[in-house]
C-alpha cells in the first residue's frame, strides 16, 4: 500500500510535526546539569552496592505492582487510547471500546476525554456534544461521566448523554439500569431509573440576554420497556407518557415560529453532519452578512460548523463576530472559550490558548464550563512553559474542584520542582 | 488535499553528516585523562544532533532534556570503553542515544503493563479543527507507538530522521541484514494499521501519487 516514496513523505511530515511540537531546546540547562554531574565525585564501591540494593528493592516493588489488579484499557477505533487525551468526533460517530466490554460512542461533533482509567471503570468528560454509553455491569464497577457542572455516577447501564455548554443544557436518557446525577438544579443527587429522561440547565436559550438562573429539572418517565428518547442536541425529543414530577418544562414555552429551512440551508446540512457542505452553503449565502446578522447562538453554531469543516479561520471570524456584537453576554464568553479551544487544538499556540481561557474565566468566573476552562488554562500554561501561572491555576483548581477531572494534572504541576 | 504532498515535503530530513574535528580528539583525550568537564565541549558540538535523533525516534517528549543528559553522562562514564577515534565519535554517541531511547520505550511499556501513566507519552490525537494532514500525521504517530521498540527505532531513524540503511544499522548496532529485516517488519506492521485507518490510508495514497 505505502511505497518507499509514501513512507519518505510520511516521515518528512512527521518530522515537521515533531519540530512544530517539540519543546523548546533546553541546551543551556542540560549543559549546566552535565557540568554539575561531571563535577560530582565518581560513584564509590559502596555507592554501587547501595545501587544494587536499591535495584533489588525496586524489583520487588515492581513484582508486587505487576501482581496487583490492572486498570482498564481502551481503544479509539483501532488505536490504543490514552487517558488524558482529547478526542473529537467530526462527521462520524467515534467509538471507544473498553477492555471490560463497555463502550462509549461519541456522536458526531462531540468532544470528550477519558480522564482516568480504573480497575473497574473509568472517568470521562464530555466537553460538548453527545455520547451513548453501554457500561457492562460488574461487581464494584465505578464509572463516572462529567458533563460541564454535572456528574453521572454509573455502575452498569445503557444511556445517552448530551451536553451543550453554549446553552448550559444537560440531557440524559436512561435505557437500562440506573444512574445517579449530581449538579446544579438538583437539590440532592438524583437516582434515575430505566426509561427516564432528565433535562437540566438551558441558561443560554437567548444568548444575548443576561444569564437566567437554572430552571428546575425536567424528569420524564417512560415505560421501562419502551426506548427512552435520545437526548438529541436540538431540541430534546418529544416527551413520552407521564412526567414523574410536576415541574414546569422549560422548553414548553412559546417560541416564535420560524420558517422551515430549505434542504440546502447551512443549518439543515449541519444537522446532517455535512459540515463542509454546510460551510459552503453559508459562504454562498453571504458569510459576512451572516456574521453581521445572525443571533449569537446561531453564530456560535456557525463557528462549530466551520471548525468541523476544518476551517478554523472561518470559525475564528464567526467567534470574533460574537465577541464584537454581543460583548458582555454569555455567548461572548463562550466565544472566548472556543477561541481558546481552537488555539489549544493547534498544538503550538499554548500562550494564545491560555489567554482565551483566562478571558472566559474573567468574564464568567462561575460559568457553566468554568471547571473545563480552568483545566484547559492550567494545561495551556504548563505547555507554554508558564510554570508559575500554571501552579497558581493548579492551586485554584484543587481548591475549587478537589475531585475534578483535571485534579491529577493539578497535582503533577504542583509536584514539579 | 492538493497541498498535502507539498506540505509533507517542506521539512527535509535532518542530515546527520558530521565532519570530525581535531577538537573532538582533544576532548576525548581529556575525558580519558579524567577531565570530566570536557563533556560540556562534546555536548556543544554534538548535543543538537543527538537531541534531533531522540526527537525523531521518540517524538516530542517532555523527557527529551533528561534523555539527552543521560546520553552524555553515559558517554562521559563510558569513555574508557570507547576505542574509536574522532571520526567515529558521532556514530558512537548515536548508538548511546538509540540505546537510551530503547530503554525509555521499554520502561514505558513496563509502566503501561503495570497500569501506570506517563504524562505526555503519546502525541495528542488530532483535533477536529486540524487539517487533514495533521490528522493523518497524528494517526501515523499513534500507529508507530504500537510497534515494538526495535522496530519503532528503525522506522524513526530510516524514514523520519532520513538516515541511510547502513547508518541505521550502525546506530542500532546490528548487521545490515538485521536492519533490513527490522525495517521490513516495521513497514509491514505499520501498513497493517494504516490499512484499517481510512484517513491515514487515503493520505498515504496521496503522498505516494
Amino acid at each position: 500500500m505505502s511505497d518507499e516514496r509514501a513512507l519518505q513523505g510520511l516521515g518528512r511530515a512527521i518530522a515537521a510535526a515533531q519540530d512544530d511540537a517539540a519543546p523548546e531546546p533546553a541546551h543551556a540547562q542540560v549543559r549546566a546539569r552535565l557540568l554539575q554531574t561531571a563535577s560530582a565525585p565518581a560513584p564509590s564501591r559502596r555507592g554501587t552496592a547501595m545501587v544494587a540494593a536499591f535495584v533489588a528493592v525496586a524489583a520487588a516493588v515492581l513484582l508486587v505492582l505487576a501482581l496487583r489488579p490492572r486498570a482498564l484499557t481502551f481503544e479509539v477505533g483501532d488505536t490504543p487510547g490514552v487517558a488524558g487525551q482529547w478526542l473529537a468526533s467530526v462527521e462520524a460517530p467515534q467509538p471507544l471500546h473498553f477492555s471490560d466490554g463497555s463502550a462509549v460512542v461519541l456522536a458526531p461533533a462531540s468532544r470528550a476525554r477519558v480522564v482516568q482509567l480504573r480497575e473497574r471503570g473509568a472517568q470521562l468528560v464530555l466537553e460538548s456534544g453527545a455520547a451513548t454509553a453501554s457500561i457492562v455491569p460488574t461487581p464494584g464497577a465505578s464509572w463516572q461521566l462529567d458533563a460541564g457542572p454535572y456528574r453521572v455516577d454509573v455502575t452498569g447501564t445503557r444511556f445517552e448523554l448530551a451536553w451543550e455548554p453554549a446553552r448550559g443544557r444537560f440531557a440524559l436518557a436512561l435505557h437500562e439500569g440506573s444512574v445517579v446525577v449530581h449538579g446544579p438544579g438538583l437539590e440532592q443527587p438524583r437516582t434515575m431509573n430505566a426509561g427516564e429522561t432528565l433535562v437540566l440547565g438551558e441558561t443560554l436559550a437567548q444568548a444575548a440576554e443576561p444569564a437566567a438562573p437554572s430552571p428546575a429539572p425536567t424528569v420524564i418517565a417512560g415505560a421501562a420497556s419502551e426506548p427512552a428518547p435520545a437526548p438529541a442536541i436540538e431540541p430534546v425529543a418529544p416527551a413520552p407518557a407521564i412526567a414523574s414530577e410536576a415541574t414546569p418544562r422549560p422548553r414548553a414555552r412559546a417560541r416564535p415560529s420560524a420558517p422551515e429551512p430549505a434542504a440546502d440551508d447551512w443549518r439543515t446540512l449541519a444537522e446532517r453532519a455535512s459540515y463542509r457542505e454546510a460551510l459552503a452553503a453559508a459562504e454562498a449565502q453571504g458569510w459576512q452578512s451572516l456574521c453581521e446578522g445572525l443571533p449569537s447562538r446561531e453564530l456560535l453554531r456557525l463557528a462549530d460548523v466551520a471548525r468541523f469543516a476544518r476551517r478554523p479561520e472561518r470559525a475564528i471570524e464567526a467567534l470574533d463576530a460574537v465577541r464584537e456584537r454581543f460583548a458582555g453576554s454569555d455567548a461572548a464568553a463562550m466565544a472566548a472559550f472556543e477561541r481558546g479551544r481552537i488555539a489549544f487544538a493547534r498544538g503550538t499556540a499554548w500562550s494564545d490558548a491560555a489567554r482565551w481561557f483566562a478571558r472566559y474565566l474573567d468574564e464568567r468566573p462561575q460559568g457553566s464550563i468554568a471547571r473545563e476552562a480552568t483545566g484547559r488554562l492550567m494545561e495551556s500554561q504548563q505547555r507554554a512553559g508558564q510554570a508559575e501561572a500554571a501552579s497558581a491555576t493548579a492551586v485554584r483548581y484543587r481548591a475549587r474542584w478537589p475531585d475534578g477531572p483535571d485534579r491529577d494534572l493539578a497535582d503533577r504541576i504542583l509536584a514539579e520542582p | 488535499m492538493a497541498t498535502v504532498a507539498s506540505a509533507a515535503q517542506r521539512s527535509e530530513p535532518a542530515k546527520l553528516a558530521f565532519l570530525p574535528s581535531a577538537d573532538d580528539r582533544v576532548h576525548v583525550e581529556r575525558l580519558r585523562d579524567g577531565d570530566r568537564v570536557a563533556i560540556a565541549a562534546l555536548f556543544d558540538r554534538h548535543g543538537a544532533a543527538i537531541e534531533r535523533v531522540l526527537l525523531r525516534v521518540l517524538g516530542p517528549d517532555p523527557e527529551l532534556p533528561d534523555l539527552l543528559h543521560d546520553v552524555f553522562v553515559q558517554a562521559m562514564t563510558g569513555i574508557g570503553r570507547y576505542r574509536g577515534d574522532a571520526a567515529t565519535l558521532r556514530p558512537w554517541l548515536l548508538q548511546i542515544a538509540v540505546r537510551t531511547a530503547r530503554k525509555c520505550m521499554r520502561r514505558r511499556a513496563t509502566r503501561r503493563f503495570l497500569g501506570l501513566r506517563t504524562p505526555g507519552e503519546l502525541p495528542e490525537i488530532a483535533d477536529a479543527t486540524d487539517p487533514e494532514q495533521q490528522t493523518a500525521v497524528g494517526r501515523a504517530q499513534l500507529a508507530l507507538l504500537r510497534l515494538p521498540a526495535d522496530l519503532r527505532i528503525a522506522f524513526g531513524l530510516r524514514w523520519i530522521a532520513g538516515m541511510q540503511l547502513d547508518e541505521v544499522a550502525a546506530a542500532c548496532e546490528v548487521s545490515l541484514a538485521t536492519a533490513k529485516r527490522r525495517l521490513a517488519q516495521a513497514r509491514a506492521r505499520f501498513e497493517r494499521v494504516a490499512a484499517r485507518d481510512p484517513v491515514l490510508a487515503s493520505w498515504l495514497r496521496e503522498v505516494a501519487s
